[in-house]
């Protein structure tokens, strides 16, 4: 298990490090990343003067020698337009982003796999093919129309709720809502499909004449074994979700990292864009290891063979 | 029923396909046939000028008419015609997921039928970066590619073939690993074709019906993917009409004027919805195995 488990985030590393080192070359896809950080009336001389300053005139082997010996250290440099630690410009607005994913997370989770399940169970039957629907219906609606309805209806016709900030715990439900909805079929669908593969085998068939009841036998049985691509999906959604803030924070006015990035890239400072961009790559990297290892607990026959996929 | 035998073989087998689709799918299908009418033809149906402006038709309300004018989707903040910008935006919409699914198919094939070919390091490096840009969230990724390159058209497929050729190069590779070991393709080695024609000539053919599977299934992704793009304002350019940008202006005037953001996010969500049907179920009938 613990070599399993070490190869994994050996793996992780490698993809953490590529991803470093992508943002370090699309930051300079254009030859001169001076150009284009620098503001519209700026002179030959600023420009010159920037260069110097942030180390762009140095050849490209020690500039990114430079950049890993700082994130090695921990540090993601400073903002050029603030001048401060670009960490302390994040930490304020990382626990809004956070709230916003783990509401979006567990209404998409609560709701999605029991939809899943439910559509698996009571095949052909009206219940399905109305979660079918909706199912079809949160597969296609961007996130930001289905904000944009939800706006119309809760905050300018009802007014119940407000249609932007955060304020109070009531301005996080829209938000959330539009955010999980594409979550939400995803889960409904997968889960469907895992229940259904399981429902088809032979164990489900010989406790079911033996006289176990289907509750039992979906809590007992199914449960565990529909977990697996379940937890993969889930891996793969909370990415989703972290790249799906961006929108949903800019059409909300949340101010979480998404809205930080927007921001970030009209004022061109560059270092917090990128730092949004390597901790949604973190964040990601980490979900799929949690992953990969929870497969290990659930089924431990993955573990045997070394995690082969 | 009276057609001679050997030349209508065809003929009727397409007829059976045909029947076989499911009587809701072909109103998706004439959704979607309809969508790509509109953007090819846009000038012939588009009522208006999709850029013309008029103070005093700023924000009036679907059916209004003004000064002989019919706004029937109504007018947004600038006094353009609603109807005619959704119309227009089709094509950016269109034009943009079409070029993007083109090229991040082209690009993921070929990698990853390379490292099925060349096995080795060309394996390592093709799978490793695959893996590296899927741990990267793709709107996060395409939205550092456009701040470097300046927001536009062209960037915006680019950016979009970057950050999606994933998918088909996984496809490819593991296509084309099990027909690697097929006797054709042995032979062909054995006789001395070269590589790239052994790739291009035996095993794409035995890769493509999936790769196009996986294109239907990347199409309405793309879609959505531009639309999102253009709602942060990192897409199309204004003054050219896309459907994203102008919900993301009408997200604005929500509270007196929902027509701007509301139709286009409509119609956004119906082409998604076709295109998302049809490709389930071209999936389910030539590959149930990519579920």
């Amino acid at each position: 298990m613990s070599r399993f488990i070490l190869k994994r985030c050996w793996q992780a590393f490698i993809a953490m490090f590529g991803a470093m080192t992508i943002l370090f070359f699309v930051q300079r896809l254009t030859g001169d990343p001076t150009l284009v950080l620098a503001a519209d009336g700026a002179t030959a001389e600023d420009i010159a003067l920037m260069r110097t300053k942030l180390g762009f005139d140095q050849p490209l082997y020690i500039q990114y020698f430079d950049y890993l010996k700082q994130l090695a250290s921990f540090s993601l440099g400073m903002s050029y337009i603030q001048n401060v630690p670009v960490w302390d410009i994040l930490v304020s607005r990382i626990p809004y982003t956070l709230k916003l994913a783990s509401g979006s997370l567990l209404l998409s989770l609560g709701c999605g796999i029991p939809i899943g399940a439910a559509m698996a169970l009571k095949r052909g039957t009206f219940l399905e093919r109305m979660f079918q629907g909706l199912v079809f219906t949160g597969q296609s609606m961007p996130v930001f129309f289905s904000g944009i309805l939800l706006i119309l209806l809760f905050a300018v016709h009802l007014q119940w709720l407000p249609s932007s900030g955060a304020e109070d715990a009531g301005s996080l439900i829209m938000p959330a809502i539009s955010l999980g909805l594409l979550t939400l079929a995803t889960f409904a669908r997968v889960t469907r499909t895992a229940v259904l593969d399981e429902l088809g085998k032979d164990y489900v068939r010989t406790a079911r004449s033996k006289g176990v009841g289907i509750r039992r036998i979906v809590w007992r049985h199914l449960a565990r074994n529909s977990a697996i691509p379940v937890i993969t999906v889930a891996a793969l959604e909370i990415t989703q979700l972290l790249a799906g803030a961006v929108v949903v924070e800019t059409l909300f006015a949340w101010p979480g990292l998404g809205q930080l990035a927007m921001q970030s890239i009209e004022s061109r400072d560059f270092p917090v864009v990128q730092a949004i961009v390597l901790l949604g790559a973190l964040a990601s990297v980490a979900c799929n290891l949690t992953a990969d290892i929870l497969y290990g607990i659930v089924d431990p026959r993955i573990r045997h063979d070394g995690g082969s996929r | 029923m009276s057609s001679p035998s050997s030349t209508a073989a065809h003929p009727d087998a397409f007829r059976r396909i045909l029947r076989e689709i499911p009587g809701y799918l072909w109103i998706f299908i004439a959704i979607f046939a309809a969508f790509i009418i509109i953007a090819v033809f846009a000038p012939y149906f588009a009522p208006h000028d999709p850029n013309a402006q008029s103070l005093l038709a700023r924000m009036k309300a679907p059916g209004t008419v003004v000064r002989g004018v019919n706004y029937i989707l109504g007018s947004d903040e600038l006094g353009r015609d609603v109807l005619s910008r959704i119309i227009y935006g089709a094509r950016a919409s269109m034009s943009v997921a079409l070029l993007a699914v083109f090229f991040s198919g082209v690009i993921g094939s070929f990698a990853g039928l390379l490292a099925a070919y060349y096995r080795g390091w060309v394996e390592t490096c093709v799978m490793r970066l695959v893996d590296t840009v899927l741990s990267i969230p793709a709107l996060l990724f395409a939205i550092i590619i456009v701040a470097v390159l300046g927001p536009g058209f062209y960037n915006l497929v680019l950016v979009m073939a970057l950050t999606r050729w994933t998918r088909y190069a996984r496809v490819a590779y593991g296509q084309a690993l099990s027909v690697m070991p097929q006797s054709f393709v042995q032979y062909a080695r054995f006789v001395g074709t070269p590589s790239p024609l052994i790739m291009i000539r035996h095993i794409l053919p035995n890769v493509f019906g999936q790769l196009v599977v996986v294109a239907t299934l990347e199409f309405g992704g793309m879609v959505l993917f531009e639309a999102g793009m253009s709602f942060l304002g990192l897409g199309v350019q204004p003054p050219t009409p896309s459907w994203g940008a102008m919900m993301n202006i009408g997200h604005h005037y929500l509270h007196n004027a929902w027509w701007i953001s509301g139709f286009p996010g409509f119609c956004l969500f119906l082409l998604v919805l076709s295109v998302n049907l049809i490709g389930d179920y071209l999936r389910d009938r030539l590959d149930p195995r990519l579920r």
